[in-house]
């Protein structure tokens, strides 16, 4: 728990930066999204992102895919050992970081196809298979 | 008057909540105009159950359902 505390601070420290450089958003909408994003996650998930940043949801296909804290190309597709780098880049443009990767888990978990039709058409989208 | 239903919308505020009484049909009529509007620009609707950390898409508006999130639309990067 203290962990997580000194995270969300270390995360609305940064934030806080980016905003006084004109480079990121209000830190309270920040701070909103990021509660509402944790009350969203399944215990696991977030017992996995207190440790990591990241959590790993499961499609309708079984397929994982680990969304890592982030908004650009922070989705990575787990499989075997050897098929690393494998990354798609979709999500809600103009909202904070939590809420990108809660639009990601909600889409992931219960439109997984449609997605990856999305993710398909961006450059940042680095798995064929999604293609 | 009973518990109030809502919706949050993802913004850039993080989210911004709607509510209102399911018995009061004013105020079950703006909720709807507003999330008919939300649905038309292309946001995703998703019933929640916070306690599982699940949801499921939803379709039209629901004044019975007690929490909504709507997601505006995903675009690839």
């Amino acid at each position: 728990m203290l962990r997580y505390v000194r995270r969300s601070v270390g995360r609305a420290l940064a934030v806080r930066r980016r905003v006084e450089t004109g480079l990121f958003e209000d830190p309270r909408a920040h701070e909103r999204s990021l509660r509402l994003l944790v009350q969203c996650l399944t215990p696991g998930q977030r017992a996995e992102f207190e440790r990591l940043d990241a959590f790993t949801v499961r499609g309708r296909s079984g397929r994982r895919y680990r969304i890592t804290y982030g908004s650009i190309a922070n989705i990575e597709v787990l499989g075997p050992p050897g098929t690393g780098g494998r990354r798609l880049c979709a999500g809600p443009t103009g909202v904070p970081v939590p809420a990108v990767m809660l639009a990601q888990k909600l889409m992931l978990e219960t439109q997984e196809s449609e997605f990856l039709r999305i993710a398909a058409q961006g450059s940042g989208t680095t798995w064929t298979g999604a293609r | 008057m009973g518990a109030m239903n809502e919706f949050k919308v993802l913004d850039p505020n993080g989210h911004t909540r709607t509510t209102w009484h399911p018995g009061s049909s004013e105020e079950v009529e703006s909720a709807r105009r507003i999330y008919n509007d939300l649905v038309r620009r292309g946001f995703r609707a998703f019933r929640m159950d916070e306690r599982a950390g699940e949801g499921v898409p939803g379709g039209a508006f629901d004044p019975k359902e007690k929490e909504t999130l709507l997601v505006p639309p995903i675009r690839a990067g």
